[in-house]
C-alpha cells in the first residue's frame, strides 16, 4: 500500500443499519487521487441520475486526500460530496480544521453514507469501532449545544465532530455541516445529512499517516514552511483573516454591494474589514491541523446589544454576505449573524444572498410588510436581518421559502423576482464580482457546483498571482474577455487536483508551487507524477463532474449568469463594462473539446480514460 | 509636484497612517514613486517587494485616482494632485 492512504473506506447503510469497510481501487487512486476526485468517481458510478437528493437513495461521500493528516502545511481539509438538494446537480463542500486528519488517524480515507435512519442518530467512529448512537435527545438542538452534549456523552474530549443544526433537520436546502474548522457550507449538504436523520459524526483516531520517504518529506516541509513564513500573505491572513482583503477588494469593484447593484462603498468596506475586526472583537487567531497561517478568527463581543457572542468569527465571504450585500456596516451585527448561522447550521453565503434578495423584493414592492411578518426590510436594517436568519433556521414564514435558496424563492414570489435572484444553477453567487474580474464570469458559469470562484480562483491570476509551471506567466488585463478561456481551464484543472489532494487554497496562495505539491505527493505516496500527468488528472476530474451534470441535463443553457452581471455596474471599479460570456464560453468549449451543448466529446472522454 | 498616497488594509496598519503626501522633484514615474519613495517607509517594504524575486510584487492593487493600474507599472506616470491608492496582495478570498 502506498504511503498517505489508509486504503479503507467506511460504508454506512443507515436504513439497515449496517457498517462495512471497503478497499479503494488502486486504479482509482492513480486516476483520481482522493478527495473531490475520488468522491466524484464514487458518485458517478453509484448514483442513479434520477435520485431525489433528499431520498434515502442519495449518498453523502466524505473524503480525505492522500496528504491529509501529514505535517505538510495546509493539508487539514476534507471534502463532502453528494447530489445537491439546492441545485439538483453535483454538490460539494469542503472544510479545513481537524476532522479530516482525525478520520485518517482512525484508519480511514473516507466514508460513504447511504439510506435513512429510522430515528435521529449520530455516528461514532473510534478507531476500529464504528457505531450508530441515539440522537433523539439532540434533535432540535443547535450545533453548539449538540457538540457539548456529544463530547460529554462520548467522554472523549479530543473527538472531532461534524454537526448539523436545526436548518438541516428541517430540510432547509441551504443548510450546511458545521465542523471544528468552520463549515462545509455550500450546496445544502447539511440538508442531505438531515434527510438521513443523522445529527452528527464524531471521530477519534489513535493512528498516524505513513509517509514513504520521511527524510525528503521532512526537508521539503521545512522548505515550504520557510517560504510561507516569509510571505506577506501569511502574515496578513494571520493578523487579519480573509476579511483583511476587504478594502482592497472593494477598491477594485470586486465586492458585491446592495445585492450586486452598487459597485463602491469604501466606508462600509473599511468598517467590515479584518483590520477593523482586529481592533474590536477579535479574541485570537485560530488555526487548522498543521497550518502555520491561522487565518480563522475567534471573536468575542463583551458589551452592547450583541454581548455574549463568542466563538467562530466571520470570514470575508460572510462579512460581505451580511455586510455589504445589505448595506450593514456594523461588524458586531455580522458577527451575530454569523453566530446564528453557525448555530442553526446555515450557509452564510446562501443565507446573506437570500436575505439581500428579499430586501430588494421589499424595496421594489414584490413583498409587503405583511408578507414578511411586519419586518422592516429597508437596506441596512440590522434587526430584520437577525430575525430573518432565525426564521430561515426555524423554517418560519418567509424564512421557509428563503431556506430553499434564491432560485426557488424567486420562482415562488414570481413577477420580476428572478431578476434579483443572484445565482448560477441554483447556487447563490459568492462575494467576488465578475464585472471586476472577467474570468470569474466564465468560472461561475462553468463551475460544476454552480456559482463558485474556488473551482478556478482565476481572479488570483488577474490580480497578478502567477503559476509559471502551469504556463501562467503573465498577469492578464482583468477587464478583457478575450483569451481568458485557456487560463480558466488551466486553473479549474489545477484546482480539481488541489481539491483532491486536498490542500487549503488559502495556504496554497502563501507560497506553494506545483513542484512542491508534486514533491509532497511523491514523498508521501511514492507516486512519481509528472506535471503533465498532474494536469491531465485535474482535467479528468473536472470532466467527470461535468459528465455527472450532463447526465442530469446540464448543458449550455445552464452555463449562464444572472442578467444583472451582464450589465455594467455603475461605479468605476468595474470599468463601466461587463463580461462577454458568450465569447468566452465558445472559446472555452472548443478548448475543452466539448460539443456546442457543453458535453465532453467522445474523443476527449477516451483520452481522459473516463 | 505633490501626490497623495492612500494606503488600504495591511499597508495602512503597517505604517499606522492612511495618507501620505509626497513631493516629487524630477520623477513622475509610478514605478519610481513606489520603488524609491515608498520603500523608504519602514513596514511597507515587506508588502511591496516579493521576497523571492526581490522585485516589486506583481499582485499589488494600485489605482491612480479611480483608475486601476493593470499589468505593468513601467509606463505609468503620475501628475500633480493625483491620489494613488495602494492595497496589498490578495490574501485568501
Ligand atoms: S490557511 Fe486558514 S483555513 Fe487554510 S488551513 Fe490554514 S488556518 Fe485553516
Amino acid at each position: 500500500m502506498p504511503g498517505g492512504y489508509k486504503d479503507r473506506i467506511i460504508r454506512v447503510d443507515l436504513t439497515k443499519p449496517r457498517v462495512s469497510i471497503e478497499l479503494p481501487k488502486e486504479e482509482h487512486k492513480r486516476k483520481f487521487l482522493g478527495g473531490s476526485g475520488l468522491a466524484a468517481k464514487i458518485l458517478y458510478d453509484e448514483l442513479d441520475p434520477k435520485t431525489d437528493p433528499l431520498s434515502p437513495e442519495n449518498k453523502l461521500v466524505f473524503m480525505t486526500g492522500p496528504l491529509t493528516g501529514t505535517l505538510a502545511p495546509g493539508f487539514g481539509r476534507f471534502v463532502i460530496a453528494s447530489k445537491s438538494p439546492l441545485t439538483g446537480i453535483w454538490g460539494e463542500a469542503g472544510s479545513a480544521g481537524y476532522w479530516g486528519p482525525e478520520l485518517k488517524f482512525a484508519g480511514y480515507d473516507g466514508m460513504i453514507l447511504e439510506g435513512r435512519a429510522e430515528e435521529p442518530c449520530y455516528l461514532w467512529i473510534n478507531d476500529e469501532d464504528v457505531e450508530l448512537k441515539d440522537a433523539k435527545h439532540l434533535w432540535g438542538k443547535d450545533t453548539v449545544e449538540t457538540e457539548a452534549i456529544v463530547r460529554s456523552e462520548l467522554r472523549e474530549s479530543k473527538s472531532r465532530i461534524l454537526i448539523i443544526g436545526q436548518a438541516g433537520e428541517r430540510l432547509a436546502k441551504i443548510a450546511c455541516i458545521v465542523t471544528d474548522g468552520g463549515v462545509a457550507g455550500r450546496c445544502g449538504l447539511g440538508t442531505v445529512m438531515g434527510s438521513k436523520n443523522l445529527k452528527a459524526i464524531a471521530v477519534r483516531g489513535s493512528g498516524r499517516v505513513e509517509v514513504e520517504d520521511e527524510a525528503r518529506f521532512h526537508d521539503l516541509v521545512g522548505e515550504i514552511h520557510s517560504i510561507m513564513n516569509n510571505d506577506p500573505r501569511t502574515k496578513s491572513l494571520k493578523s487579519y483573516g480573509s476579511a483583511g482583503s476587504m478594502e482592497g477588494n472593494e477598491a477594485v469593484g470586486d465586492v458585491p454591494i446592495k445585492n450586486w447593484m452598487v459597485g463602491s462603498w469604501p466606508d462600509g468596506a473599511r468598517k467590515l474589514s479584518g483590520q477593523q475586526m482586529a481592533r474590536t472583537i477579535l479574541k485570537r487567531p485560530v488555526t487548522c491541523f498543521a497550518c502555520p497561517i491561522a487565518c480563522k478568527r475567534e471573536v468575542e463581543i463583551k458589551s452592547g446589544p450583541y454581548a455574549g457572542v463568542k466563538g467562530k468569527g466571520p470570514e470575508y465571504e460572510t462579512m460581505a454576505s451580511f455586510g455589504t450585500m445589505l448595506l450593514i456596516d456594523d461588524i458586531e451585527v455580522v458577527a451575530k449573524a454569523n453566530d446564528l448561522c453557525t448555530r442553526y447550521g446555515i450557509d452564510t453565503i446562501s443565507c446573506g444572498s437570500a436575505i439581500a434578495f428579499t430586501y430588494e423584493c421589499y424595496e421594489k414592492g414584490l413583498l409587503t410588510k405583511e408578507d414578511v411578518r411586519g419586518l422592516d426590510l429597508s437596506w441596512g436594517n440590522h434587526d430584520s436581518l437577525l430575525r430573518m436568519i432565525e426564521m430561515i433556521g426555524q423554517r418560519e414564514g418567509i424564512g421557509s421559502v428563503l431556506g430553499d435558496g434564491v432560485k426557488t424563492a424567486s420562482e415562488k414570489i414570481g413577477k420580476d423576482a428572478s431578476e434579483f435572484a443572484m445565482h448560477v444553477k441554483g447556487l447563490e453567487m459568492p462575494m467576488h464580482d465578475p464585472r471586476a474580474y472577467r474570468s470569474l464570469a466564465l468560472g461561475y458559469a462553468t463551475s460544476n457546483r454552480g456559482a463558485c470562484y474556488l473551482q478556478a480562483t482565476s481572479h488570483w491570476v488577474e490580480r497578478g498571482m502567477l503559476f509559471p509551471e502551469l504556463g501562467i506567466k503573465e498577469r492578464p488585463d482583468r477587464f478583457t474577455s478575450e483569451g481568458k478561456a485557456r487560463m480558466v481551464i488551466d486553473m479549474q484543472n489545477f484546482m480539481a487536483i488541489v481539491d483532491s489532494l486536498i490542500i487549503c487554497k488559502f495556504a496554497l496562495s502563501c507560497g506553494y508551487t506545483l513542484t512542491h505539491l508534486l514533491g509532497l505527493v511523491e514523498y508521501v505516496t511514492g507516486y512519481s507524477i509528472s506535471i503533465d500527468e498532474f494536469k491531465m488528472m485535474g482535467e479528468r476530474i473536472f470532466n467527470l463532474k461535468r459528465l455527472f451534470n450532463n447526465r442530469l441535463g446540464v448543458s449550455r443553457k445552464d452555463d449562464r449568469l444572472p442578467e444583472r452581471i451582464n450589465k455594467p455596474s455603475p461605479e468605476e471599479g468595474t470599468k463601466h463594462s461587463s463580461p462577454d460570456l458568450g465569447l468566452m464560453l465558445s472559446e472555452y468549449y472548443r478548448l475543452r473539446a466539448w460539443d456546442e451543448e457543453g458535453r465532453p466529446k467522445a474523443d476527449k472522454i477516451g483520452e481522459l480514460e473516463l | 509636484m505633490k501626490v497623495y498616497v492612500k494606503l488600504l488594509g495591511d499597508l495602512r496598519e503597517a505604517l499606522g497612517k492612511e495618507r501620505l503626501e509626497i513631493e516629487l522633484q524630477s520623477h513622475s514615474e509610478l514605478k519610481w514613486l513606489i520603488e524609491d519613495r515608498l520603500l523608504g517607509y519602514e513596514g511597507l517594504r515587506d508588502h511591496l517587494i516579493d521576497p523571492r524575486t526581490n522585485r516589486m510584487r506583481t499582485d499589488l492593487i494600485i489605482l491612480i485616482n479611480d483608475r486601476s493600474v493593470e499589468g505593468s507599472t513601467e509606463s505609468e506616470r503620475v501628475r500633480d494632485g493625483d491620489i494613488i491608492t495602494l492595497a496589498p496582495a490578495i490574501a485568501g478570498g
